[in-house]
């Protein structure tokens, strides 16, 4: 071979290396812009353009976090990511709500996903970027009353195809939870709406969408076990102990179901020690007449210690049970596996406590703890790169997690870590 | 924006042809299986942070490129599936008459992501809103009369009859369409499935008909619609 014929070589195989590695960093833009806003794009748009070209310059990260300022970040993939979590069926089949839109709120304002489980703020439409079809809720209380409080209105009139909004930016963070005492009906007149502030706000988990999912009937176990299920990524049965302590099993549980006191030490008591510990949090919290009713605020079917009587019904069942007197609350999930899976850090990651009042002591505690990272990286995870990893690979989870907390618990930054993940492809 | 009309919801039925054997071209040689984890590192080790709090670029780069699989393994979901074309048509200022075809179809499109679920109702919904999707895509370019400021359908007279729209014109629709939507020139099979089919369209065409400007917007949104439609799109 000559010296033309070598170079000449050279020089095809080199083009060819150049062009095919061009098309695999355009593949490479377009994937990532794919995964975070979870929608298609047009190859020869201009923004997929713009990423190959920072792709071929090595900045995958920075196209990461383009990603997540096209609109659609927020309004498909946090959007679903949220609905998912906000009802008892866990489907994206149903309008946005109040749940849904704080999870929104949070990840657009790069605020600690902590406050999720414990802040005092919610989200609703901006008045001033929203069309006037749908009523102004700040400036008039009878408006968030009747279409926020009172029922899901407003969020479905934003969510509605046909006003084109762009959900996620005219999102507005409203400081203060609150919850209707009364409403005050007059013969020919519109309901007048009574609005308190929220005694014991606990985030999205004193939401209307999560209370109406969990609190509404029942003995109050389901928020507990919902919590757990959708913060911590653990269903019942795997942080269930029975040898944990029983004492705050309540009444209403056979300790001799069919006779058999072994069935229930061996099978019953395994979900309700730590279940039953952490339910007393919900004790003064319902949902009655349409709305979130929280028993300082409304009394509704409550004792004199404003303990809802749900929570001590069918106390001939074993009447030696646990009384619900208050809304304290125990953590029983300390021993054995969970001792470890949940990586407990008491209320604020300082000072060791495994007791609490209310739901937003409950929601600190969650939030604290290491496996809520763990579990919002596995949310991500499966949220951004729409598969989940095999249990073998949970350490890919532990590890995102622990870069989660590095970030100040910044959702923003969680989905783009996770879409530039090796495993994520 | 106006609706579609009883002749072109007819036309997009004949496009269903098209997208069954377009959609069979599009599973041919998949198993549909979720791919394999092979690697032996989690890459966890990889992820330090920048100063910034991203991940560095050089941590995670080319190899990734490398091991990126082309089997879908993933089914886009209602809002992901309606977004997607809404995006991939740039129509974000979209009508009423799309956004309500949603709203009666979208019961139909999938809530997770999981291949096994497709199924004939969803693929039909999917096809129905391509359909008013790219009805909005059409009646856009048709009103730009610079054909040569049109992104899609520059080789098209929409006021000529059918005729008038040849095999290589249309393929110029056909490629310039799945550039755009698929990411990729189409493959000479599906061309050929692409030109039979206007074929078979114009042969279906009534002799009274065949000269009305109508049909070449008809094909063309049939086209639109099948593309739109096709599996590649609303899949990962």
């Amino acid at each position: 071979m000559n010296l033309n014929m070598l170079s000449a070589a050279l020089l095809f195989g080199l083009s060819s290396n150049v062009m095919a590695q061009t098309q695999a960093q355009k593949d490479d833009a377009k994937w990532i812009y794919e995964r975070i806003t979870g929608v298609k794009w047009a190859a020869d748009h201009p923004l997929i353009t713009q990423a190959a070209t920072m792709v071929a310059a090595g900045q995958r990260a920075e196209v990461a976090a383009l990603a997540t300022q096209q609109p659609q970040f927020l309004n498909v993939t946090v959007k679903n990511f949220a609905l998912e979590m906000s009802t008892r069926d866990e489907t994206i089949r149903i309008p946005l709500n109040d749940f849904a839109a704080t999870i929104m709120g949070v990840v657009r304002d790069n605020t600690d996903a902590r406050e999720l489980l414990y802040g005092d703020f919610f989200y609703v439409g901006d008045p001033a970027r929203i069309p006037a079809s749908i009523p102004n809720v700040i400036a008039n209380p009878n408006e968030m009353g009747s279409r926020v409080l009172n029922s899901n209105q407003h969020y479905e009139a934003l969510d509605s195809k046909n006003n084109r909004l762009d959900v996620g930016s005219v999102l507005m963070r409203v400081n203060g939870q609150r919850l209707v005492e009364n409403i005050i009906q007059v013969s020919g007149q519109p309901d007048q709406y009574v609005i308190v502030a929220n005694p014991d706000p606990g985030g999205v988990l004193t939401s209307r969408a999560f209370i109406e999912a969990h609190a509404v009937a029942g003995t109050n176990r389901r928020p507990v076990e919902y919590t757990f299920r959708q913060f911590m990524c653990l269903p019942l049965e795997q942080w269930a102990d029975a040898l944990s302590s029983d004492v705050r099993i309540g009444r209403d549980i056979d300790r001799f179901p069919g006779g058999d006191h072994m069935k229930f030490q061996t099978s019953c008591k395994s979900c309700h020690t730590v279940m039953d510990g952490f339910r007393g949090a919900w004790a003064k919290w319902d949902f009655d007449s349409n709305r979130a009713l929280q028993t300082t605020v409304r009394q509704g079917a409550s004792d004199g210690n404003r303990v809802l009587n749900k929570l001590n019904r069918n106390n001939t069942v074993f009447p030696g049970g646990y009384v619900t007197t208050n809304d304290s609350w125990v953590n029983h999930a300390v021993r054995g596996v969970n001792a470890t899976q949940f990586g407990w850090r008491g209320l604020d990651k300082v000072t060791p406590a495994n007791t609490g009042i209310g739901v937003n002591s409950f929601g600190r505690l969650v939030a604290n703890s290491q496996r809520f990272s763990t579990c919002m990286a596995k949310r991500v995870f499966k949220s951004v790169c729409r598969k989940e990893l095999p249990d073998s690979e949970i350490a890919t989870y532990s590890s995102l997690g622990t870069q989660f907390e590095s970030l100040n618990y910044n959702m923003r930054n969680l989905y783009q870590i996770a879409a530039l993940h090796p495993r994520c492809k | 924006m106006r609706n579609l009309k009883f002749e072109n919801k007819r036309n997009i039925k004949n496009a269903a042809i098209v997208i069954g054997l377009f959609g069979t071209l599009s599973f041919y040689g998949f198993n549909c299986a979720p791919p394999s984890f092979q690697v032996a590192d989690d890459g966890s080790a990889s992820l330090v942070l920048s100063s910034n709090g991203i991940v560095p670029v050089d941590d995670v780069g080319t190899s990734t490129l490398e091991t990126k699989t082309d089997l879908p393994f993933a089914l886009l979901t209602a809002e992901q599936v309606f977004f997607s074309m809404i995006n991939l048509t740039d129509q974000q200022n979209f009508s009423n008459a799309i956004g309500d075809e949603y709203a009666i179809r979208s019961g139909s499109f999938s809530v997770i992501p999981d291949l096994k679920t497709v199924n004939g109702p969803m693929l039909l919904a999917i096809t129905s809103l391509s359909g008013e999707v790219c009805n909005g895509l059409v009646a856009r370019e048709q009103a730009i009369a610079d054909v040569s400021q049109r992104k899609f359908f520059g080789s098209v007279n929409f006021a000529q009859a059918i005729a008038n729209l040849n095999a290589a014109g249309y393929t110029d629709v056909v490629t310039k369409l799945s550039n755009s939507f698929l990411g990729r020139a189409p493959s000479s099979a599906e061309l050929t499935i692409f030109n039979s089919f206007r074929t078979d369209f114009i042969a279906a065409i009534p002799a009274a008909n065949i000269g009305q400007a109508a049909q070449t917007r008809a094909l063309v949104l049939s086209t639109c619609s099948a593309l739109l439609s096709s599996f590649e799109v609303f899949s990962y």
